[in-house]
């Protein structure tokens, strides 16, 4: 009854200053907008994020040469020659290792009659296929006798056979990679969305052909490692590391000259970044939640002093302190309130709205970066608008409660 | 009983370093159901009075009880639940709240003592005849319609005093006439009256007329004696 009653003399109060009620209101309602907006822009990111991540494969490990420094943020995939073709067949061996793919790469021009691409050549073994959670869309793989032989052949990702062929049926023409011919054996299926990771825009050729034909090198860039199921991934990177150590006959307290990780390792440092990306965007969206709740103090100041009079009357005729101060107080929560229910709806109109600008799908590579509204965030920003009602609506509030009823009255 | 009763009441002003004395010992006994005018030129010390006998200011010095109670050294917020209980205002220029219905405004002084108001309210403006005009705001009531809710709104607690500063100062005399008979009603009711005025034909209609002169009782004029009142109160409390 009481609660009604206050809540209703707060409207009446502020519809009598349309206008200013409605900035104040409205400095709430983009603050609280803006958190969950910019919370699901993040948490998109991240969905996004992690789903290129799967679809990469979940049960990899690699193996990288060169050594990493403990706690070191990031890997070092130096070019550090260590890792070898011999390191692969011994991994090949270990329990629950399903498959395992050398990989060389370097950029190169490809070259088709006249036109010219760069280009990513990954020299591999047709276990990167399984491993890669690749399929051949069109021709066909190279298969064993291709590595064994380091015949001149290559498999192209969609992206980059696109580019160079347009409409023409690729198979079985020839392109030249380093002024060396190629025959193309067949396209892959077009994985879309991981532009970052490359695979789409790749030209794989046998790992023998690429170490002595192309690159003349003996050296890998990584092993990747398929292991059979996820329980397994923990024990597998035990193995392979031992395994490693054998090979490269590193004993002790040596340094290892060379880097196992896992793709979850991988998905974590990604969360990691995004979540660190979300919060600093969430931050800077709280900013502004903030700004509004000075709006709201500044408005009830000036309510507060164009009111005295009423102040007075309410004192006289036995309004206590704190009866004043609830009155001022709800007045600016109700303002905070309206001001987070309709902030809840306008982010999330903005969280629908921004991943459909023209400028927001250039920016994220063909749209479908989209935004995820989080429950949290709403919990959050409309908590903190309630917060900031009642922390910037307080000192007017006491302000008024404060008010000598005597020169109150004489107040014109 | 006395329902008011000041001895030696002094209250100074701070006025930068000096203090400025206002008044300088007043004493005044005011019976049940009296109907007093306090009266006296602009300067005189009437509304300084006024605000002390109203629980709105605390003397500097002196004694001041109401119904035997002893209010001079009261905090803030005692201070406050006498006024909202044992005095109602009523003021020159009305004081009422706009946006706020003539029904809403009498409730008030109930709604802060957190008691139900509508009938009490309602019972109120019946008395001042205005029950019909509940609704309204006083943007929509003349002058005084609006000064006919705000007695409703002083006697809707059942008080033990009334106060009125210059309640028809705002008025036209006709108007005037009217409030000054709601006031003379109320007294014959047994309900006690305490009004400042300048107006020596206002100030005649009390029992007994207070002439203020700097900060001092001048004199007090027996106007004429005191009729039995007709009965105890005009709102029963519910």
């Amino acid at each position: 009854m009481f609660f009604v009653r206050a809540f209703k003399v707060a409207l009446t109060a502020l519809s009598a200053n349309k206008l200013r009620s409605t900035l104040a209101v409205l400095g709430i309602v983009i603050g609280v907008g803006a958190v969950i907006a910019m919370v699901a822009m993040g948490k998109g990111a991240q969905v996004k994020i992690e789903e290129g991540i799967t679809k990469m494969g979940v049960n990899m490990i690699f193996v990288y040469p060169g050594a990493v420094s403990k706690g070191a943020s990031g890997a070092k995939t130096s070019s550090a020659e260590t890792l070898c073709l011999e390191d692969c067949d011994a991994i090949a061996k270990i329990e629950h290792v399903a498959a395992v793919a050398p990989e060389v790469r370097r950029t190169y021009q490809i070259k088709y009659m006249n036109r010219n691409e760069a280009a990513q050549v990954i020299g591999t073994t047709p276990s990167h296929l399984q491993i890669r959670n690749f399929s051949v869309e069109h021709g066909a793989y190279f298969d064993k006798s291709a590595i064994l032989g380091r015949l001149r052949v290559c498999v192209m990702g969609a992206s980059i056979a696109r580019k160079l062929f347009g409409g023409i049926d690729p198979i079985g023409r020839m392109i030249q990679i380093d002024r060396k011919n190629f025959q193309v054996l067949g396209v892959l299926e077009d994985k879309g969305g991981d532009s970052w990771v490359g695979l789409d825009d790749s030209v794989y050729v046998p790992v023998t052909t690429a170490l002595h034909r192309l690159f003349n090198r003996r050296h890998l860039s990584q092993i990747t490692i398929s292991v059979d199921t996820q329980e397994n991934i923990d024990s597998t990177m035990n193995l392979v590391d031992d395994e490693m150590m054998k090979q490269h006959k590193i004993k002790g307290k040596a340094e290892p000259d060379f880097l196992v990780r896992s793709m979850n390792e991988w998905r974590q440092r990604a969360a990691e970044s995004t979540g660190a990306l979300t919060v600093l965007l969430m931050g800077i969206a709280l900013v502004s939640l903030l700004v509004g709740g000075i709006g709201i103090m500044n408005i009830m100041l000036v309510s507060v002093t164009e009111r005295t009079r009423e102040i007075g009357i309410r004192k006289a005729i036995g309004a206590k302190r704190r009866d004043i101060l609830k009155q001022f107080l709800i007045e600016s929560m109700t303002i905070s309130l309206l001001g987070g229910t309709l902030g809840i709806a306008f982010g999330v109109a903005l969280a629908q709205i921004i991943p459909m600008l023209p400028v927001w799908k250039q920016m994220s590579n063909g749209g479908e970066w989209q935004s995820v509204i989080s429950p949290w965030s709403i919990v959050v920003s409309f908590g903190f608008s309630c917060f900031v009602g009642i922390f910037f609506g307080l000192y007017p509030a006491v302000k008024a409660s404060r008010l000598n009823p005597v020169e109150a009255l004489r107040y014109e | 009983m006395s329902v008011i009763l000041a001895r030696k009441i002094v209250k100074n002003y701070h006025l930068g370093e000096v203090d400025v004395p206002v008044l300088k010992g007043i004493d005044l006994d005011v019976e049940k159901g009296e109907y007093v005018a306090l009266m006296g030129p602009s300067g005189s010390g009437k509304s300084t009075l006024m605000n002390i006998l109203g629980c709105l200011d605390v003397p500097t010095s002196g004694l001041y009880s109401i119904e035997g109670r002893p209010v001079s050294d009261l905090t803030e917020d005692e201070l406050a639940e006498v006024r909202g209980r044992r005095i109602g205002f009523v003021f020159q220029t009305f004081n009422l709240l706009a946006r706020t219905s003539a029904l809403e405004n009498v409730e008030l002084p109930l709604h802060y003592q957190g008691r139900e108001a509508r009938q009490a309210a309602m019972k109120a403006l019946e008395s001042v005849n205005l029950a019909h005009r509940y609704d309204h705001h006083p943007n929509q009531l003349s002058g005084g319609e609006r000064q006919r809710v705000a007695i409703a709104r002083a006697i809707v607690t059942d008080p033990a005093i009334i106060l009125a500063d210059e309640p028809t100062g705002n008025l036209d005399s006709k108007t005037g006439k009217e409030i000054l008979e709601i006031f003379e009603n109320l007294s014959l009711k047994g309900v006690t009256i305490v009004l400042v005025t300048h107006d020596p034909s206002v100030a005649k209609h009390a029992h007994r007329v207070v002439h203020l002169k700097d900060g001092w009782i001048e004199r007090v004029e027996e106007v004429r004696a005191r009729t039995a009142p007709r009965a105890n109160s005009v709102v029963e409390t519910p």
